[in-house]
């Protein structure tokens, strides 16, 4: 891909080490990325090749040990952890595998709450918009254990796209969900970035869904294997 | 929904361990708010026995060096029949003031014709005492918790012979209500002097260590026995609001400075050596009390949040996540507390209105240490304090999950969202 816009987001040799006890394990060993406005792409792999390590740092919710990381053209070692939670909270919406939705609250509720982290004062406005976009406007006053796993994923896309995001990542979004939701969900997922060209990045283990992406990153060891753009 | 709600809805996840902590709460805020209604009612009985019952009034004013020097020098520190008649009338214009009576304290001898002892008499204007003890009648009738054993109602006008003796002193002396005795005592010159008089009536001072040695006499008794006419030792002062005592006091002082004279005024609880004695132990056992419960809510409520933050590590993990400060996990476990304590507190309350209502309904009395008679146990709601405690243990109980939550705001995001 030869872009002409700048990229959202830049990842420039980009290396995460854990130390665990007296080992150091390279997570991502020289990770050179960018991610385009509009892109919808998945990074595929075999477990431990990196892939949720990548998603914490596109989503700076980590930093890289070492190497850099441009967000719409702003570092994020230029940020301090209220500017870098404030930042994420207005242009990242997360999916997460587990959903990771709070048990107490309705499907309008949990929509709501990154809005009203935010301060945004039509919060429920918006959230009954976005949960109405996934499907789910007969399910608003529904808590999260009267759902069914797709629909909670439903939810939990909602909640992300709810802040109008410009980068929505999720983190295995069809592991806990049967082969039917699993096509629901990434479906739901391309129609709202083709709808709204909002950026998607997915991880996933299921090579089938890589047929519906634009983009494909195969992760191995730690590094890119594989930049495979066009479906 | 707002963070309060979800303060609110945090507590109900799990429930059984809200309900213990809060019970803890409950109890703990029971207890103080409970001892604190004893002691209120403790100290305002104490007060209004000092100042009405014991005929103390609100202020004393004595010559300046009185209350050292009296009874060594007491002609020197004597007010005169002038110093009286003056300072009274200066006293009388000042607002709250509604009763100035001269006092005058004699010692000596009481005899029955054939034994004798010793008593220390006050020697009161009889309409003034009534005036004085009133408050204690006032207050018989307000809760009818008993009836006025006193005998002040027995020092009259009309008959200037009349003394009022204390149970254990007329009992020494076999002496009843309408017999008589002898008084002897110096007069001020130093020359004996002895009066006939008639017990008009006896009461108990409750007191075990003055219960056989007090009297009542009427002022011109006193006089005459002391050869002191128109003569007091000080001036009793009544006002009509007793958190008036201490700005009162200071301006008497002022005014009676300016009019020349070198005076001392003392306030009824400087007087009562009990009153303040009971109230620094009350106040020393309220504080232990205090402490042992708020340590208890601080356990329990660290306790609890501790646990709660712990279960919730994925939910703090996605909060971060989608844009919830640090600070923000912080104030919500820190609200989810004070929330979680003031439910208690409130519980706490409804408990302590239920119990008060039971002990006043149940009539229970005990006799207190060096006490000659029973007194009802009554607890009253001391607002006050109950508010202060609630204040103060929800203040706490945030506190306690500050460093919980704390710790929970600072863990990695990636750490939190990967808990199990």
């Amino acid at each position: 891909m030869t872009p002409t816009a700048p990229p959202l987001l830049r990842l420039r040799d980009v290396h995460r080490r854990f130390h665990l006890g007296t080992t150091t394990v390279e997570a991502l060993a020289g990770v050179t990325l960018d991610i385009h406005a509009g892109e919808f792409m998945a990074v595929w792999g075999p477990s431990g090749s990196g892939k949720s390590t990548l998603m914490n740092i596109l989503g700076l919710l980590d930093a890289p040990s070492t190497g850099e990381v441009w967000f719409e053209g702003e570092g994020s070692r230029s940020l301090g952890d209220d500017a870098l939670t404030d930042f994420r909270g207005r242009r990242i919406g997360f999916v997460f595998q587990s959903f990771n939705l709070v048990p107490v609250l309705s499907a309008l509720e949990n929509v709501m709450l990154p809005l009203q982290i935010g301060g945004e004062p039509d919060a429920r406005e918006r959230a009954g918009q976005a949960l109405a976009e996934v499907g789910l406007e007969r399910f608003v006053g529904s808590r999260p254990d009267q759902l069914s796993g797709g629909q909670r994923q439903r939810v939990a896309i909602a909640r992300a796209l709810g802040i109008r995001p410009r980068l929505v990542l999720a983190d295995e979004p069809t592991a806990n969900l049967d082969s039917e939701n699993s096509r629901m969900v990434v479906d739901l997922m391309r129609e709202m970035n083709r709808a709204h060209g909002v950026t998607f990045v997915f991880t996933t283990h299921d090579p089938r869904l890589l047929d519906h992406v634009d983009r494909k990153i195969l992760l191995r060891d730690g590094r890119i294997e594989q930049d495979e753009v066009g479906s | 929904m707002n963070f309060l709600s979800l303060s609110f809805r945090g507590l109900l996840r799990n429930r059984r361990r809200s309900l213990v902590t809060l019970l803890a709460i409950a109890l703990g805020f029971a207890a103080i708010a409970l001892f604190a209604g004893y002691t209120h009612n403790i100290y305002r009985g104490l007060s209004l026995q000092a100042i009405h019952g014991e005929l103390l009034g609100h202020l004393t004013l004595s010559k300046q060096g009185m209350s050292r020097e009296g009874k060594l020098d007491p002609e020197r520190y004597l007010l005169s029949r002038e110093d009286v008649t003056r300072i009274t009338a200066l006293i009388r214009a000042v607002p709250h003031v509604v009763l100035v009576t001269p006092r005058l304290t004699l010692s000596g001898i009481v005899s029955n014709g054939r034994a004798s002892t010793i008593f220390v008499a006050e020697g009161v204007e009889p309409k003034a005492a009534h005036e004085l003890h009133a408050g204690v009648l006032r207050e018989l009738r307000l809760t009818q918790t008993g009836k006025d054993e006193s005998g002040v109602q027995s020092l009259d006008p009309a008959r200037p012979d009349t003394v009022v003796l204390t149970r254990g002193l007329a009992d020494l002396l076999h002496l009843k209500p309408g017999g008589q005795a002898a008084l002897l005592s110096n007069t001020l010159s130093g020359q004996a002097n002895a009066l006939d008089v008639t017990v008009g009536g006896l009461f108990n001072t409750g007191n075990a260590a003055t219960n056989d040695l007090y009297a009542f006499m009427p002022l011109e008794l006193v006089r005459s026995l002391y050869d002191a006419e128109g003569r007091a030792d000080r001036l009793t002062i009544l006002l009509d609001d007793v958190d008036q005592t201490e700005a009162v006091r200071s301006h008497l002082l002022e005014r009676l400075k300016s009019a020349g004279y070198a005076v001392e005024i003392r306030t009824w609880n400087e007087l009562s050596a009990f009153y303040t004695q009971v109230h620094g132990m009350f106040d020393m056992i309220f504080g232990f009390i205090f402490g042992i419960v708020l340590t208890v809510v601080i356990m329990s409520v660290a306790n609890s949040m501790g646990m709660t933050v712990v279960e919730r590590t994925r939910e703090i993990g996605t909060l971060r996540a989608i844009g919830l400060r640090r600070a923000g996990v912080v104030r919500l476990f820190m609200g989810e507390a004070a929330l979680l304590t003031l439910i208690g507190c409130v519980t706490g309350l409804l408990l302590t209105v239920a119990v008060k209502y039971g002990i006043d309904v149940a009539g229970i009395s005990y006799v207190p240490p060096n006490q000659t008679s029973p007194v009802p146990l009554l607890v009253d709601l001391d607002i006050p304090h109950i508010l202060l405690t609630a204040m103060m243990m929800a203040a706490v109980g945030a506190l306690a999950a500050w460093l919980p939550a704390r710790r929970a705001a600072r863990q990695p995001i990636i750490d939190a969202l990967g808990h199990v």
